[in-house]
């Protein structure tokens, strides 16, 4: 099971980056013995960007900003991650501290911490994933990292494969749920998700709520009978969101908990790549299937 | 006409999303107990497993949906116990969810 990951996702609002140099050297200190780094990005550049499941970004403040130490901060993920062993990098608090190795070589090296920063946790989404904001206590921000699970995107008419998701693999995941295309590729928007957990039929959705060209389906399909591919479309709707998902670039691994005839599998594989199906709610082999090497 | 695949996902896949994944005559602890019962009993204005299944179903002579039946009377007489979070109660009803997704798969795709 994958660990949790760093995301950078914001620059917090305000007059400067005051601080984000230096939460991107610890940030880079912490991710360097997790083992997962990617490295820093200017902050005009991942600001808002959506990213991966997997990917660990830091922001690099401006050279002429000032920065904090942000041990205490760093210290709070390493609990959030689970990671007892990272304490090491705890710094005094409310101490000047030399941080090092520079990120940019013109950004300042020394740290003076004026007041002590401000680390607050609050659940900013769905209550599964934190936020941390550091301030420099003068009402200047510096940058806000969240933490969070890997993303298991479940997408489905009701809330059952929710319900089990949260039950089986909250604990790993961060699960967010869409119940149409719509809201799916929303979800895209928040953050691209490590795996997807796909329910095929959508007996209770909306006709509204449906992709899919119900008269062109009607025409070609069932001689002109609407009812009839409104309810094909609806048997389907899984594979059809999960098309859209693709179009959109996501590439997550889709498992379905369905029991597909090969054929069908091999043919859903070569439209839309990573494709696993699962027969019944077996949570092990789903996990399983989450984690398979492409197919 | 009994649709076998409808019966196959709406009774089958969903009466045993939790049971399946609990180890035979083991426990089972409040959280698990609670979706469990969600599985079998429906929730708020749902329908509890027996009604989708008579739905489906309907008058039978097949032997399995006939057993099949036999265990979904059974788990609405342990509903009591099993909200009352009685250990042997939950245990038995998972058991005999598990009883009836494995014997719908049977009989659905023989």
């Amino acid at each position: 099971m994958r660990e949790a990951q760093l995301h950078r996702v914001a620059a917090a609002p305000g007059p400067s980056h005051a601080g984000a140099g230096a939460a991107g050297v610890q940030v880079l200190q912490l991710v360097s013995v997790v083992g997962d780094v990617v490295g820093p990005e200017p902050v005009d550049r991942v600001a808002g960007a959506p990213l991966a499941g997997g990917e660990v970004q830091a922001g690099v403040a401006d050279a002429g900003a000032e920065p904090l130490v942000l041990g205490d901060l760093v210290v709070d993920l390493a609990e959030k991650l689970g990671r007892e062993d990272l304490a090491a990098v705890r710094p005094h608090h409310h101490q000047i501290e030399r941080v090092a190795p520079a990120v940019d070589e013109h950004a300042p090296l020394v740290a003076v911490q004026r007041q002590p920063p401000r680390a607050v946790s609050v659940d900013a989404h769905r209550g599964l994933e934190s936020e941390i904001g550091v301030s420099d206590g003068c009402g200047r921000a510096g940058m806000i990292l969240r933490v969070s699970r890997p993303a298991l995107l479940v997408i489905e008419d009701g809330h059952e494969y929710e319900e089990f998701a949260q039950a089986f693999f909250g604990e790993h995941y961060e699960v967010r749920a869409a119940h149409s295309a719509a809201e799916a590729l929303a979800e895209l928007k928040v953050g691209m998700p490590t795996a997807l957990l796909v329910d095929l039929r959508f007996e209770r959705a909306a006709v509204g709520d449906l992709i899919g060209d119900i008269d062109g389906t009607a025409r070609r399909r069932f001689a002109g009978d609407t009812h009839r591919a409104i309810r094909h479309l609806k048997e389907q709707q899984g594979t059809l969101v999960l098309g859209a998902l693709r179009d959109a670039g996501c590439d997550a691994p889709a498992v379905f908990v369905h029991d597909f005839p090969p054929r069908r599998l091999a043919n859903l594989r070569r439209l839309y790549g990573q494709v696993r199906a699962v027969p019944g709610f077996d949570a092990r082999a789903i996990a399983a299937a989450f984690e398979e090497g492409d197919a | 006409m009994i649709d076998r695949e409808r019966v196959l996902h709406d009774v089958g896949k969903y009466i045993a999303r939790t049971a399946m994944n609990l180890p035979e005559g083991a426990l089972v602890s409040p959280p698990l107990a609670d979706l469990m019962l969600r599985d079998v009993y429906g929730r708020g204005d749902e329908p509890r497993m027996s009604e989708t299944f008579d739905a489906l179903v309907g008058e039978t002579d097949d032997p399995i949906l006939g057993e099949c039946r036999g265990c979904l009377k059974d788990l609405d007489a342990l509903e009591a116990g099993a909200r009352a979070g009685e250990p042997d109660a939950l245990v038995r009803v998972a058991t005999l969810a598990r009883r009836v997704a494995a014997r719908l798969k049977a009989w659905a795709r023989p």
